[in-house]
């Protein structure tokens, strides 16, 4: 059944998150739940259920927003894996740990682009516009505890049980 | 079971590959210029809740600007400016049938006419502040929309359809780092390719050092490669550095198009060239 719900309800989810946050916020703030819901997939999830997951969410996300050719699936795997690597050695349910992780997983997204942009497609590199991508990275670090907060509710809701 | 207890990461890591190894496999094109099978689905599942988003957050806010706020005048507003920006794009076209007519005056003999079908499209669908620059829109193949079709507001160039499904279309903005148009600064003819940067302007490289070019200049489609039609307004010149050592200039330019706030935009579909009678026969 989780199979079978998943792209469906991915597919919606990265609409809202695309759609609907531009328009609210006419332009001016990028929530990428997708993104957290990946980490909260490597802290939390069953591994099967977890890679399902993320490579839907990053398909999903390259098909209607990247124009980079998979770079939203490759960097979720990333994402997913090092949160899965860091979940054996913390606890993963700390608000500091997430809110960190999340935090940094914004800068590195936007490192990556900048890399992408200067040494693929040659353009020169430069850092203008990098205020926007921390403002983003504290706002979306800020919500991530209560994106997790969902996103287990949703998960006792659907189960009956939490994986915490 | 031991097997897969012992030997857990690997064969996780191996789980994910040959997931994503399928993924890539349906969403590759099975020819160039198509969009794979399992992309075209997605493009075409998403559009629908796309186009209801777009249509429930433009009616409310179409409510608020115009029977809220100065009802009459913000219609008119937005009449009167939809026809200085159609007035502009028509300026602009005059000026460069103007030049090339000076140019090719000799060649009188040559009867070339280029003519283009269109197809109106609304953005349904947007991420303003992603670190890519894109949107949907809402025709496809269908409507004859292809990859690579050149897509224009009425202020000049706005992109190209790099996805294509059968209702909708994903739209590689010119201020992409990914798109690349061939160019020139149209008051001294001097060419480069427009490439987009991160930062939502565009470079013009390539530009020899000994070209002229500065601010305010504005630069156009060549019309030599990506399907453009010659003479489109892609943006102007802001900022000409020169580096002591190096070969080329770095120009920055602006798109005159609003990008993060056009609506509608114009798709072309096909490009009928036709050169008189003489040649049909």
């Amino acid at each position: 059944m989780y199979y079978l719900l998943l792209p469906p309800a991915a597919l919606v989810c990265v609409v809202l998150q695309t759609t609907l946050v531009d328009m609210l916020s006419w332009g001016t703030v990028r929530l990428e739940v997708s993104l957290v819901l990946v980490l909260y997939a490597g802290f939390h999830l069953g591994i099967v259920r977890a890679a399902a997951l993320v490579v839907v969410f990053g398909f999903i996300m390259d098909t209607l927003t990247g124009t980079v050719p998979y770079f939203y699936t490759l960097f979720y795997i990333l994402v997913f894996l090092a949160a899965r690597a860091v979940s054996f050695r913390v606890y993963g349910e700390g608000a500091l740990v997430i809110m960190s992780a999340a935090f940094l997983c914004v800068l590195g997204q936007a490192a990556v682009i900048v890399v992408l942009s200067r040494w693929i497609a040659g353009v020169p590199l430069s850092f203008d516009g990098m205020e926007v991508t921390v403002y983003n990275s504290v706002l979306l670090a800020l919500t991530t505890p209560l994106f997790f907060a969902l996103f287990r509710k949703i998960e006792v809701a659907a189960h009956g049980k939490s994986s915490l | 079971m031991t097997f897969l207890k012992k030997h857990q990461t690997p064969v996780f890591l191996f789980v994910i590959a040959a997931v994503l190894a399928t993924f890539v496999f349906f969403s590759m094109p099975r020819e160039k210029d198509e969009t794979g099978f399992l992309r075209q689905v997605t493009l075409e599942t998403a559009s629908p809740f796309q186009r209801v988003f777009a249509a429930v957050f433009e009616g409310l806010r179409n409510t608020w600007e115009r029977y809220l706020f100065l009802v009459g005048l913000e219609e008119e507003n937005r009449m009167l400016r939809r026809r200085v920006s159609l007035l502009e794009a028509e300026l602009s076209r005059s000026d460069e049938i103007r030049i090339e007519h000076n140019r090719l005056l000799s060649l009188l003999g040559l009867k070339k006419e280029v003519s283009f079908s269109t197809v109106t499209a609304r953005v349904i669908s947007r991420d303003r502040t992603s670190l890519f620059r894109s949107f949907v829109i809402d025709r496809g193949s269908r409507h004859g929309v292809s990859i690579g079709s050149p897509v224009l507001s009425a202020e000049g160039a706005v992109g190209k359809v790099m996805d294509v499904s059968w209702n909708a279309a994903k739209v590689l903005l010119i201020n992409d780092f990914n798109c690349r148009i061939d160019a020139y600064v149209r008051e001294t003819r001097a060419r480069g390719i427009l490439q987009g940067r991160r930062e939502g302007d565009c470079t013009l490289k390539y530009v020899p050092r000994s070209e002229s070019v500065r601010e305010g200049d504005t630069v156009v489609t060549s019309g030599l490669a990506g399907g453009f039609p010659k003479g489109m307004r892609l943006g102007t010149v802001i900022q000409v550095a020169r580096g002591p050592n190096e070969l080329f200039q770095n120009v920055r330019v602006r798109p005159t198009a609003n990008i993060g706030k056009v609506e509608e935009v114009l798709v072309i579909v096909t490009e009928t060239r036709s050169s008189g009678k003489d040649d049909l026969q």
